[in-house]
Protein backbone atom coordinates (compact mmCIF):
# COMPACT_ATOMS: atom_id res chain seq x y z
CA UNK A 1 0.00 0.00 0.00
CA UNK A 2 1.69 3.17 -1.12
CA UNK A 3 0.80 6.18 1.00
CA UNK A 4 1.43 9.57 -0.57
CA UNK A 5 4.21 11.13 1.35
CA UNK A 6 4.67 14.85 0.85
CA UNK A 7 1.97 17.45 0.48
CA UNK A 8 2.23 20.25 -1.99
CA UNK A 9 3.48 22.78 0.54
CA UNK A 10 6.04 20.38 1.99
CA UNK A 11 9.24 19.04 0.51
CA UNK A 12 12.28 20.91 -0.80
CA UNK A 13 12.10 24.67 -0.42
CA UNK A 14 11.52 26.89 -3.41
CA UNK A 15 14.34 28.66 -5.20
CA UNK A 16 13.38 32.03 -3.74
CA UNK A 17 13.54 30.71 -0.18
CA UNK A 18 16.90 29.06 -0.73
CA UNK A 19 18.47 32.17 -2.24
CA UNK A 20 17.02 34.35 0.52
CA UNK A 21 18.34 32.02 3.20
CA UNK A 22 21.80 31.98 1.65
CA UNK A 23 21.88 35.79 1.40
CA UNK A 24 20.86 36.17 5.04
CA UNK A 25 23.52 33.66 6.09
CA UNK A 26 26.15 35.50 4.09
CA UNK A 27 25.90 38.54 6.36
CA UNK A 28 27.55 37.04 9.46
CA UNK A 29 29.85 34.82 7.40
CA UNK A 30 31.12 37.70 5.27
CA UNK A 31 31.50 39.94 8.30
CA UNK A 32 33.62 37.33 10.01
CA UNK A 33 35.71 36.86 6.87
CA UNK A 34 36.36 40.59 6.55
CA UNK A 35 37.24 40.95 10.23
CA UNK A 36 39.63 38.02 9.94
CA UNK A 37 41.18 39.48 6.80
CA UNK A 38 41.76 42.80 8.53
CA UNK A 39 43.24 41.16 11.62
CA UNK A 40 45.48 38.84 9.60
CA UNK A 41 46.70 41.51 7.17
CA UNK A 42 49.79 42.57 9.18
CA UNK A 43 50.98 38.96 9.51
CA UNK A 44 51.45 38.62 5.78
CA UNK A 45 49.88 35.16 5.68
CA UNK A 46 47.02 35.37 3.18
CA UNK A 47 46.46 31.61 2.98
CA UNK A 48 46.21 31.41 6.75
CA UNK A 49 43.63 34.19 6.69
CA UNK A 50 41.56 32.41 4.05
CA UNK A 51 41.81 29.19 6.07
CA UNK A 52 40.54 30.93 9.21
CA UNK A 53 37.67 32.52 7.28
CA UNK A 54 36.72 29.06 6.07
CA UNK A 55 36.90 27.69 9.62
CA UNK A 56 34.64 30.51 10.83
CA UNK A 57 32.05 29.78 8.12
CA UNK A 58 32.34 26.04 8.86
CA UNK A 59 31.79 26.58 12.57
CA UNK A 60 28.79 28.81 11.93
CA UNK A 61 27.16 26.25 9.63
CA UNK A 62 27.88 23.22 11.82
CA UNK A 63 26.88 24.71 15.16
CA UNK A 64 23.64 26.28 13.96
CA UNK A 65 22.62 23.24 11.92
CA UNK A 66 23.21 20.93 14.88
CA UNK A 67 21.59 23.23 17.42
CA UNK A 68 18.49 24.33 15.53
CA UNK A 69 18.34 21.97 12.57
CA UNK A 70 18.97 24.94 10.26
CA UNK A 71 21.10 28.04 9.97
CA UNK A 72 19.48 31.35 11.00
CA UNK A 73 19.01 32.33 7.36
CA UNK A 74 17.13 29.12 6.64
CA UNK A 75 15.04 29.49 9.79
CA UNK A 76 14.07 32.99 8.76
CA UNK A 77 12.87 31.68 5.38
CA UNK A 78 10.96 28.78 6.86
CA UNK A 79 13.38 26.03 5.91
CA UNK A 80 15.21 23.31 7.75
CA UNK A 81 17.89 20.79 6.95
CA UNK A 82 16.66 17.20 7.12
CA UNK A 83 18.79 14.11 7.00
CA UNK A 84 17.41 11.56 4.55
CA UNK A 85 15.52 8.72 6.25
CA UNK A 86 16.27 10.06 9.73
CA UNK A 87 14.11 12.17 12.03
CA UNK A 88 15.36 15.11 14.01
CA UNK A 89 18.40 17.24 13.34
CA UNK A 90 21.24 16.22 11.02
CA UNK A 91 24.13 14.29 12.55
CA UNK A 92 27.52 15.84 13.26
CA UNK A 93 28.99 14.08 10.26
CA UNK A 94 26.27 15.35 7.92
CA UNK A 95 26.45 18.89 9.29
CA UNK A 96 30.24 18.88 8.89
CA UNK A 97 30.08 17.64 5.31
CA UNK A 98 27.48 20.27 4.43
CA UNK A 99 29.55 22.99 6.04
CA UNK A 100 32.78 21.91 4.36
CA UNK A 101 31.47 22.86 0.93
CA UNK A 102 30.52 26.35 2.11
CA UNK A 103 33.88 26.66 3.89
CA UNK A 104 35.68 25.65 0.69
CA UNK A 105 33.90 28.46 -1.18
CA UNK A 106 35.13 30.91 1.45
CA UNK A 107 38.68 29.59 1.34
CA UNK A 108 38.96 29.80 -2.41
CA UNK A 109 36.97 32.98 -2.65
CA UNK A 110 38.86 34.63 0.16
CA UNK A 111 42.19 34.55 -1.58
CA UNK A 112 41.88 38.00 -3.10
CA UNK A 113 38.50 37.62 -4.76
CA UNK A 114 34.97 38.58 -3.86
CA UNK A 115 33.96 36.08 -1.24
CA UNK A 116 30.25 36.65 -1.79
CA UNK A 117 30.56 35.96 -5.49
CA UNK A 118 32.36 32.68 -4.91
CA UNK A 119 29.87 31.43 -2.35
CA UNK A 120 26.81 32.53 -4.27
CA UNK A 121 27.94 31.05 -7.56
CA UNK A 122 29.17 27.83 -6.03
CA UNK A 123 26.07 27.09 -4.06
CA UNK A 124 23.54 28.54 -6.50
CA UNK A 125 24.70 26.45 -9.43
CA UNK A 126 24.91 23.35 -7.31
CA UNK A 127 21.57 23.71 -5.49
CA UNK A 128 19.66 24.49 -8.69
CA UNK A 129 21.11 21.73 -10.80
CA UNK A 130 18.19 19.51 -9.91
CA UNK A 131 14.57 19.86 -8.88
CA UNK A 132 15.47 18.25 -5.58
CA UNK A 133 17.30 21.48 -4.77
CA UNK A 134 20.15 19.44 -3.37
CA UNK A 135 23.53 20.97 -3.94
CA UNK A 136 26.94 19.40 -3.75
CA UNK A 137 26.90 19.92 0.01
CA UNK A 138 23.58 18.11 0.39
CA UNK A 139 24.65 15.18 -1.73
CA UNK A 140 27.85 14.75 0.24
CA UNK A 141 26.00 14.85 3.53
CA UNK A 142 22.89 12.90 2.57
CA UNK A 143 20.60 15.77 3.57
CA UNK A 144 17.87 17.79 1.91
CA UNK A 145 16.59 21.27 2.72
CA UNK A 146 12.83 21.17 3.25
CA UNK A 147 10.18 23.57 4.49
CA UNK A 148 9.68 23.70 8.24
CA UNK A 149 6.23 22.16 8.12
CA UNK A 150 7.48 18.96 6.51
CA UNK A 151 7.10 16.02 8.86
CA UNK A 152 10.32 14.08 9.37
CA UNK A 153 11.74 11.60 8.49
CA UNK A 154 11.94 12.29 4.78
CA UNK A 155 13.22 9.44 2.64
CA UNK A 156 14.83 9.47 -0.78
CA UNK A 157 11.67 7.90 -2.22
CA UNK A 158 9.58 10.77 -0.86
CA UNK A 159 11.89 13.22 -2.59
CA UNK A 160 11.77 11.26 -5.83
CA UNK A 161 7.98 11.24 -5.71
CA UNK A 162 7.94 14.97 -4.99
CA UNK A 163 10.26 15.58 -7.93
CA UNK A 164 8.00 13.63 -10.27
CA UNK A 165 5.03 15.65 -8.98
CA UNK A 166 6.75 19.00 -9.47
CA UNK A 167 8.59 18.23 -12.67
CA UNK A 168 5.58 16.43 -14.06
CA UNK A 169 7.58 15.17 -16.98
CA UNK A 170 5.15 14.91 -19.85
CA UNK A 171 3.45 11.67 -20.62
CA UNK A 172 4.09 11.13 -24.30
CA UNK A 173 2.80 8.39 -26.54
CA UNK A 174 6.13 6.62 -26.09
CA UNK A 175 6.01 6.79 -22.33
CA UNK A 176 6.78 9.18 -19.51
CA UNK A 177 9.81 11.35 -20.23
CA UNK A 178 12.75 10.81 -17.91
CA UNK A 179 13.69 13.49 -15.36
CA UNK A 180 17.12 15.05 -15.20
CA UNK A 181 17.83 13.17 -11.99
CA UNK A 182 17.10 9.79 -13.55
CA UNK A 183 19.22 10.61 -16.59
CA UNK A 184 22.06 11.90 -14.43
CA UNK A 185 22.07 8.71 -12.37
CA UNK A 186 22.07 6.50 -15.45
CA UNK A 187 24.89 8.47 -17.06
CA UNK A 188 26.99 8.45 -13.88
CA UNK A 189 26.60 4.69 -13.61
CA UNK A 190 27.51 4.27 -17.25
CA UNK A 191 31.12 3.49 -16.64
CA UNK A 192 30.51 1.15 -13.70
CA UNK A 193 31.17 -2.42 -14.67
CA UNK A 194 32.98 -1.43 -17.85
CA UNK A 195 36.52 -2.54 -17.01
CA UNK A 196 37.76 -2.33 -20.58
CA UNK A 197 36.72 1.30 -20.86
CA UNK A 198 38.33 2.08 -17.51
CA UNK A 199 41.54 0.31 -18.53
CA UNK A 200 41.57 2.28 -21.77
CA UNK A 201 41.20 5.59 -19.93
CA UNK A 202 43.97 4.58 -17.54
CA UNK A 203 46.24 3.72 -20.40
CA UNK A 204 45.60 7.14 -21.89
CA UNK A 205 46.46 8.68 -18.56
CA UNK A 206 49.76 6.84 -18.49
CA UNK A 207 50.57 8.00 -21.98
CA UNK A 208 49.86 11.55 -20.87
CA UNK A 209 52.37 11.23 -18.04
CA UNK A 210 55.19 9.50 -19.75
CA UNK A 211 55.16 11.29 -23.05
CA UNK A 212 55.76 14.96 -23.45
CA UNK A 213 52.43 16.72 -23.81
CA UNK A 214 53.05 18.07 -27.26
CA UNK A 215 50.18 18.95 -29.59
CA UNK A 216 50.35 15.62 -31.36
CA UNK A 217 50.08 13.60 -28.16
CA UNK A 218 47.16 15.68 -26.90
CA UNK A 219 45.24 15.26 -30.14
CA UNK A 220 45.95 11.52 -30.19
CA UNK A 221 44.79 11.19 -26.58
CA UNK A 222 41.61 13.11 -27.36
CA UNK A 223 40.94 10.81 -30.30
CA UNK A 224 41.63 7.83 -28.04
CA UNK A 225 38.73 8.96 -25.87
CA UNK A 226 36.33 10.17 -28.53
CA UNK A 227 36.50 7.25 -30.91
CA UNK A 228 35.75 4.40 -28.45
CA UNK A 229 33.09 6.48 -26.69
CA UNK A 230 31.29 7.46 -29.88
CA UNK A 231 31.49 3.97 -31.34
CA UNK A 232 30.30 2.32 -28.13
CA UNK A 233 27.53 4.82 -27.47
CA UNK A 234 26.27 4.72 -31.05
CA UNK A 235 26.21 0.94 -31.12
CA UNK A 236 24.43 0.60 -27.77
CA UNK A 237 21.81 3.26 -28.43
CA UNK A 238 21.08 2.15 -32.00
CA UNK A 239 20.91 -1.53 -31.17
CA UNK A 240 19.26 -1.56 -27.76
CA UNK A 241 18.07 1.96 -27.07
CA UNK A 242 20.57 2.68 -24.35
CA UNK A 243 23.49 1.34 -22.37
CA UNK A 244 23.22 -1.22 -19.61
CA UNK A 245 22.92 1.48 -16.99
CA UNK A 246 20.08 3.12 -18.93
CA UNK A 247 18.17 -0.15 -18.80
CA UNK A 248 19.09 -0.69 -15.17
CA UNK A 249 17.49 2.68 -14.40
CA UNK A 250 14.43 1.87 -16.51
CA UNK A 251 15.35 4.37 -19.21
CA UNK A 252 15.04 3.98 -22.94
CA UNK A 253 16.34 6.20 -25.72
CA UNK A 254 13.71 6.48 -28.42
CA UNK A 255 13.37 8.17 -31.79
CA UNK A 256 10.68 10.82 -31.32
CA UNK A 257 9.05 9.85 -34.62
CA UNK A 258 8.75 6.12 -34.08
CA UNK A 259 9.13 5.41 -30.38
CA UNK A 260 11.74 2.73 -31.15
CA UNK A 261 15.54 2.93 -30.73
CA UNK A 262 16.95 5.50 -33.18
CA UNK A 263 18.80 4.43 -36.30
CA UNK A 264 22.56 4.39 -36.64
CA UNK A 265 22.87 7.84 -38.19
CA UNK A 266 20.79 9.51 -35.51
CA UNK A 267 22.61 7.63 -32.76
CA UNK A 268 25.91 8.72 -34.24
CA UNK A 269 24.90 12.38 -34.31
CA UNK A 270 23.65 12.08 -30.75
CA UNK A 271 26.84 10.38 -29.58
CA UNK A 272 29.10 12.95 -31.24
CA UNK A 273 27.39 15.92 -29.60
CA UNK A 274 27.20 14.12 -26.26
CA UNK A 275 30.89 13.24 -26.34
CA UNK A 276 31.80 16.89 -26.86
CA UNK A 277 29.80 17.95 -23.81
CA UNK A 278 31.13 15.15 -21.61
CA UNK A 279 34.73 15.65 -22.62
CA UNK A 280 35.09 19.27 -21.59
CA UNK A 281 34.40 19.33 -17.84
CA UNK A 282 33.08 22.92 -17.97
CA UNK A 283 30.36 21.86 -20.38
CA UNK A 284 28.90 19.19 -18.11
CA UNK A 285 26.89 21.69 -16.01
CA UNK A 286 25.78 23.30 -19.28
CA UNK A 287 24.47 19.93 -20.43
CA UNK A 288 22.63 19.42 -17.15
CA UNK A 289 21.08 22.89 -17.22
CA UNK A 290 20.04 22.43 -20.86
CA UNK A 291 18.13 19.28 -19.94
CA UNK A 292 16.72 20.91 -16.81
CA UNK A 293 15.23 23.93 -18.59
CA UNK A 294 13.96 21.90 -21.52
CA UNK A 295 10.28 21.13 -21.12
CA UNK A 296 10.82 17.76 -22.78
CA UNK A 297 14.00 16.90 -20.84
CA UNK A 298 16.03 16.84 -24.03
CA UNK A 299 19.61 18.00 -24.22
CA UNK A 300 21.62 19.19 -27.22
CA UNK A 301 22.54 15.62 -28.07
CA UNK A 302 18.86 14.64 -28.07
CA UNK A 303 18.07 17.53 -30.41
CA UNK A 304 20.92 16.52 -32.70
CA UNK A 305 19.67 12.97 -32.93
CA UNK A 306 15.96 13.64 -32.78
CA UNK A 307 15.66 11.41 -29.74
CA UNK A 308 14.14 11.57 -26.29
CA UNK A 309 14.66 9.50 -23.17
CA UNK A 310 11.59 7.89 -21.66
CA UNK A 311 11.14 5.98 -18.45
CA UNK A 312 9.84 2.44 -18.67
CA UNK A 313 9.12 2.33 -14.96
CA UNK A 314 5.53 1.49 -14.06
CA UNK A 315 3.83 4.72 -13.03
CA UNK A 316 4.11 5.56 -9.34
CA UNK A 317 0.85 4.96 -7.51
CA UNK A 318 -1.26 8.07 -7.57
CA UNK A 319 -0.48 11.75 -7.29
CA UNK A 320 0.42 13.35 -4.01
CA UNK A 321 -2.46 14.44 -1.81
CA UNK A 322 -3.24 18.02 -2.78
CA UNK A 323 -5.13 20.63 -0.84
CA UNK A 324 -8.71 19.29 -0.79
CA UNK A 325 -9.93 22.72 -1.87
CA UNK A 326 -8.01 22.38 -5.12
CA UNK A 327 -8.88 20.02 -7.91
CA UNK A 328 -6.07 17.50 -8.24
CA UNK A 329 -4.34 17.77 -11.60
CA UNK A 330 -4.65 14.48 -13.45
CA UNK A 331 -1.34 12.87 -14.21
CA UNK B 1 48.23 11.34 -13.59
CA UNK B 2 45.51 9.72 -11.51
CA UNK B 3 44.26 11.70 -8.53
CA UNK B 4 42.23 9.77 -5.96
CA UNK B 5 39.08 11.50 -4.79
CA UNK B 6 37.30 9.07 -2.50
CA UNK B 7 37.24 5.41 -1.63
CA UNK B 8 34.28 3.17 -0.97
CA UNK B 9 35.32 1.74 2.40
CA UNK B 10 32.63 1.32 5.00
CA UNK B 11 34.33 2.54 8.15
CA UNK B 12 32.79 2.06 11.57
CA UNK B 13 35.09 4.46 13.40
CA UNK B 14 35.31 8.10 12.38
CA UNK B 15 38.99 8.61 11.43
CA UNK B 16 39.72 11.29 14.01
CA UNK B 17 43.49 10.80 13.90
CA UNK B 18 43.52 11.23 10.11
CA UNK B 19 41.58 14.46 10.45
CA UNK B 20 43.84 15.60 13.29
CA UNK B 21 46.94 14.88 11.21
CA UNK B 22 45.53 16.83 8.28
CA UNK B 23 44.73 19.72 10.60
CA UNK B 24 48.20 19.58 12.16
CA UNK B 25 49.88 19.69 8.76
CA UNK B 26 47.68 22.62 7.70
CA UNK B 27 48.38 24.55 10.90
CA UNK B 28 52.14 24.00 10.65
CA UNK B 29 52.23 25.17 7.04
CA UNK B 30 49.90 28.15 7.46
CA UNK B 31 50.98 29.46 10.85
CA UNK B 32 54.36 28.04 11.85
CA UNK B 33 56.35 27.92 8.64
CA UNK B 34 57.95 31.15 7.41
CA UNK B 35 55.82 33.50 5.36
CA UNK B 36 57.84 32.87 2.23
CA UNK B 37 56.06 29.57 1.73
CA UNK B 38 52.75 31.39 1.35
CA UNK B 39 53.29 34.62 -0.44
CA UNK B 40 56.67 36.06 -1.35
CA UNK B 41 56.75 39.78 -0.86
CA UNK B 42 56.93 42.00 -3.95
CA UNK B 43 60.04 43.83 -2.91
CA UNK B 44 63.24 42.19 -4.19
CA UNK B 45 65.21 42.77 -1.01
CA UNK B 46 62.49 41.35 1.26
CA UNK B 47 62.03 38.34 -0.99
CA UNK B 48 65.69 37.43 -0.75
CA UNK B 49 65.57 37.68 3.02
CA UNK B 50 62.40 35.61 3.19
CA UNK B 51 63.80 32.94 0.92
CA UNK B 52 66.85 32.59 3.11
CA UNK B 53 64.61 32.34 6.15
CA UNK B 54 62.68 29.58 4.40
CA UNK B 55 65.89 27.71 3.51
CA UNK B 56 67.13 27.87 7.08
CA UNK B 57 63.78 26.64 8.37
CA UNK B 58 63.83 23.66 6.07
CA UNK B 59 67.42 22.81 6.98
CA UNK B 60 66.57 23.06 10.67
CA UNK B 61 63.47 20.88 10.63
CA UNK B 62 63.86 18.72 7.52
CA UNK B 63 65.65 15.44 6.93
CA UNK B 64 69.16 15.76 5.54
CA UNK B 65 70.47 12.37 4.41
CA UNK B 66 74.09 13.09 5.27
CA UNK B 67 73.10 13.96 8.81
CA UNK B 68 71.03 10.81 9.25
CA UNK B 69 73.81 8.60 7.97
CA UNK B 70 76.37 10.14 10.31
CA UNK B 71 73.90 10.96 13.11
CA UNK B 72 75.41 14.42 13.46
CA UNK B 73 73.94 17.80 12.46
CA UNK B 74 75.73 19.54 9.62
CA UNK B 75 76.66 22.47 11.86
CA UNK B 76 79.42 20.32 13.36
CA UNK B 77 81.09 19.81 10.01
CA UNK B 78 80.37 16.49 8.30
CA UNK B 79 82.04 14.87 5.33
CA UNK B 80 79.32 14.21 2.80
CA UNK B 81 80.53 12.43 -0.26
CA UNK B 82 83.74 14.20 -1.17
CA UNK B 83 83.60 17.50 0.70
CA UNK B 84 83.21 18.59 4.27
CA UNK B 85 79.98 20.55 4.81
CA UNK B 86 79.15 22.94 7.61
CA UNK B 87 75.74 24.59 7.85
CA UNK B 88 75.19 26.97 10.69
CA UNK B 89 71.41 26.82 10.27
CA UNK B 90 71.38 23.31 11.67
CA UNK B 91 73.12 24.08 14.96
CA UNK B 92 71.31 22.64 17.96
CA UNK B 93 69.37 20.26 15.75
CA UNK B 94 68.52 16.77 16.87
CA UNK B 95 68.80 14.51 13.86
CA UNK B 96 66.38 11.89 15.17
CA UNK B 97 63.74 14.49 16.01
CA UNK B 98 64.13 15.97 12.53
CA UNK B 99 63.01 12.64 11.07
CA UNK B 100 59.64 13.23 12.72
CA UNK B 101 59.33 16.99 12.26
CA UNK B 102 60.10 16.75 8.54
CA UNK B 103 56.86 14.80 8.20
CA UNK B 104 54.89 17.91 9.13
CA UNK B 105 56.78 20.48 7.06
CA UNK B 106 55.90 21.09 3.42
CA UNK B 107 57.62 22.98 0.67
CA UNK B 108 54.58 24.61 -0.92
CA UNK B 109 50.80 24.75 -0.93
CA UNK B 110 50.40 22.29 -3.78
CA UNK B 111 52.79 19.87 -2.07
CA UNK B 112 50.74 20.12 1.12
CA UNK B 113 47.32 19.84 -0.52
CA UNK B 114 48.33 16.91 -2.68
CA UNK B 115 49.65 15.01 0.31
CA UNK B 116 46.60 15.81 2.42
CA UNK B 117 44.25 14.61 -0.31
CA UNK B 118 46.00 11.23 -0.46
CA UNK B 119 45.97 11.01 3.34
CA UNK B 120 42.28 11.79 3.48
CA UNK B 121 41.37 9.20 0.86
CA UNK B 122 43.50 6.32 2.12
CA UNK B 123 43.80 7.04 5.84
CA UNK B 124 40.23 6.24 6.83
CA UNK B 125 40.26 2.53 6.11
CA UNK B 126 43.73 2.02 7.56
CA UNK B 127 42.84 3.85 10.77
CA UNK B 128 39.65 1.81 11.01
CA UNK B 129 41.73 -1.38 11.00
CA UNK B 130 44.62 -0.30 13.20
CA UNK B 131 42.70 1.73 15.77
CA UNK B 132 43.37 5.36 16.57
CA UNK B 133 46.49 4.91 18.71
CA UNK B 134 48.04 2.21 16.56
CA UNK B 135 47.42 4.27 13.46
CA UNK B 136 49.13 7.32 14.92
CA UNK B 137 52.19 5.28 15.89
CA UNK B 138 52.16 3.64 12.47
CA UNK B 139 52.01 7.01 10.72
CA UNK B 140 54.92 8.48 12.68
CA UNK B 141 56.93 5.29 12.29
CA UNK B 142 56.25 5.41 8.56
CA UNK B 143 57.63 8.92 8.43
CA UNK B 144 60.78 7.88 10.28
CA UNK B 145 61.33 4.70 8.26
CA UNK B 146 60.84 6.46 4.93
CA UNK B 147 63.27 9.17 6.02
CA UNK B 148 65.86 6.57 7.00
CA UNK B 149 65.28 4.70 3.75
CA UNK B 150 65.79 7.89 1.78
CA UNK B 151 68.96 8.68 3.74
CA UNK B 152 70.43 5.25 3.18
CA UNK B 153 69.70 5.48 -0.54
CA UNK B 154 71.22 8.95 -0.93
CA UNK B 155 73.91 9.17 1.79
CA UNK B 156 75.73 12.16 0.36
CA UNK B 157 72.63 14.32 -0.13
CA UNK B 158 72.87 17.62 1.73
CA UNK B 159 69.60 19.15 0.58
CA UNK B 160 66.86 18.81 3.17
CA UNK B 161 63.81 16.70 2.39
CA UNK B 162 60.45 17.63 3.83
CA UNK B 163 56.93 16.42 3.47
CA UNK B 164 54.48 13.87 4.74
CA UNK B 165 54.71 11.79 1.60
CA UNK B 166 56.85 9.13 3.26
CA UNK B 167 54.34 8.56 6.05
CA UNK B 168 51.46 8.75 3.58
CA UNK B 169 53.23 6.23 1.37
CA UNK B 170 53.22 3.91 4.39
CA UNK B 171 49.47 4.43 4.72
CA UNK B 172 49.07 3.68 1.01
CA UNK B 173 51.16 0.54 1.32
CA UNK B 174 48.98 -0.61 4.20
CA UNK B 175 45.83 0.15 2.18
CA UNK B 176 47.22 -1.89 -0.72
CA UNK B 177 47.44 -4.96 1.53
CA UNK B 178 44.22 -4.25 3.43
CA UNK B 179 41.81 -3.53 0.55
CA UNK B 180 43.48 -4.30 -2.76
CA UNK B 181 40.15 -4.47 -4.57
CA UNK B 182 38.61 -1.41 -2.99
CA UNK B 183 37.19 1.00 -5.56
CA UNK B 184 38.81 4.41 -5.57
CA UNK B 185 37.08 7.19 -7.44
CA UNK B 186 39.89 8.84 -9.36
CA UNK B 187 40.28 11.74 -11.73
CA UNK B 188 42.52 10.71 -14.60
CA UNK B 189 44.17 13.38 -16.63
CA UNK B 190 44.42 12.45 -20.27
CA UNK B 191 43.97 15.52 -22.43
CA UNK B 192 40.83 16.23 -20.42
CA UNK B 193 39.73 14.93 -17.05
CA UNK B 194 37.87 11.65 -16.75
CA UNK B 195 36.47 10.52 -13.42
CA UNK B 196 36.33 6.73 -13.04
CA UNK B 197 36.44 4.06 -10.36
CA UNK B 198 39.79 2.31 -10.21
CA UNK B 199 40.62 -0.74 -8.10
CA UNK B 200 43.01 0.24 -5.33
CA UNK B 201 45.67 -2.23 -6.40
CA UNK B 202 45.80 -0.65 -9.85
CA UNK B 203 46.10 2.91 -8.56
CA UNK B 204 48.54 2.12 -5.79
CA UNK B 205 50.49 -0.39 -7.85
CA UNK B 206 50.92 2.16 -10.62
CA UNK B 207 52.00 4.76 -8.09
CA UNK B 208 54.63 2.40 -6.70
CA UNK B 209 55.97 1.39 -10.11
CA UNK B 210 55.97 4.93 -11.42
CA UNK B 211 58.32 5.97 -8.62
CA UNK B 212 61.11 4.10 -10.35
CA UNK B 213 60.52 5.91 -13.62
CA UNK B 214 60.30 9.51 -12.49
CA UNK B 215 62.54 11.87 -14.46
CA UNK B 216 65.65 12.41 -12.37
CA UNK B 217 65.59 16.18 -12.64
CA UNK B 218 62.46 16.34 -10.50
CA UNK B 219 63.07 17.11 -6.82
CA UNK B 220 60.98 14.21 -5.56
CA UNK B 221 62.32 11.91 -2.85
CA UNK B 222 61.03 8.81 -4.55
CA UNK B 223 63.22 6.59 -2.40
CA UNK B 224 61.18 7.76 0.58
CA UNK B 225 57.94 6.83 -1.18
CA UNK B 226 59.20 3.38 -2.04
CA UNK B 227 60.59 2.59 1.40
CA UNK B 228 57.47 4.00 3.06
CA UNK B 229 55.14 1.88 0.93
CA UNK B 230 57.13 -1.27 1.56
CA UNK B 231 57.12 -0.57 5.30
CA UNK B 232 53.37 0.03 5.33
CA UNK B 233 52.63 -3.10 3.32
CA UNK B 234 54.82 -5.25 5.58
CA UNK B 235 53.25 -3.88 8.77
CA UNK B 236 49.69 -4.36 7.54
CA UNK B 237 50.49 -7.86 6.27
CA UNK B 238 51.86 -8.66 9.71
CA UNK B 239 48.79 -7.26 11.46
CA UNK B 240 46.44 -9.25 9.24
CA UNK B 241 48.44 -12.47 9.65
CA UNK B 242 48.55 -12.16 13.43
CA UNK B 243 44.83 -11.47 13.67
CA UNK B 244 44.04 -14.39 11.37
CA UNK B 245 46.13 -16.72 13.49
CA UNK B 246 44.39 -15.48 16.61
CA UNK B 247 41.00 -16.11 15.10
CA UNK B 248 41.99 -19.64 14.15
CA UNK B 249 43.17 -20.33 17.69
CA UNK B 250 39.76 -19.48 19.13
CA UNK B 251 37.09 -22.20 19.14
CA UNK B 252 34.83 -21.94 16.16
CA UNK B 253 31.70 -23.09 17.94
CA UNK B 254 30.65 -21.71 21.31
CA UNK B 255 29.59 -24.58 23.57
CA UNK B 256 25.94 -24.39 24.53
CA UNK B 257 25.32 -23.07 28.01
CA UNK B 258 28.68 -21.42 28.49
CA UNK B 259 28.99 -17.73 29.24
CA UNK B 260 30.88 -16.45 26.24
CA UNK B 261 31.24 -12.73 25.79
CA UNK B 262 31.40 -13.02 22.01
Amino acid sequence: MFAPALRWHEGPGSAARRVGARLIDLVPELTAAIVIAVLMAPTGRPYAGAFLAGIAALGYEIVTTRAFGATPGKLACGLRVAQLAAPGRPSWAAATRRGLVVAACFVFGGVGYLVALAVAIGLATSAFMSTQRRGVNDRLAGTVVVTRVTPLPVTAEDIDGWVRWVDRPPLTRWGRLATLEERRRARAARIDGAPLLVAWILLSGLVAIFFDSSWVILVLLALAWFVPFIVDETWRVAKRGGSRSHHAHHLLVVDVRTGRPPGTVRSLARAVILSLFLYVPVLIPVLALWIAVSDTSRGPHDRAGGTAVVSTEPAAAGPLVADPNLVPVPY
Amino acid sequence: MAIPLRDDADVQRTPYVTYALILANLVVFLFLQPVAFQWPSDSVVTRHHQEREAEHFVERWGTISCEVVHLRPLSEGVTCGKERITRRATSGKSVLVSLVTSTFVHGGLLHLLGNMLFLWVFGGAVENRLGHGGYLLFYLAGGVVSGVGYALATPSQTQAAVGASGAIAAVMGAYFVLRPRGRILSAIYTSSIQVVYLPAFVLLGLFFVSQFFLPSDELVAWEAHVSGMVFGAVVMAGVLLVSRRRRRAEPAVTPVGSLSDR
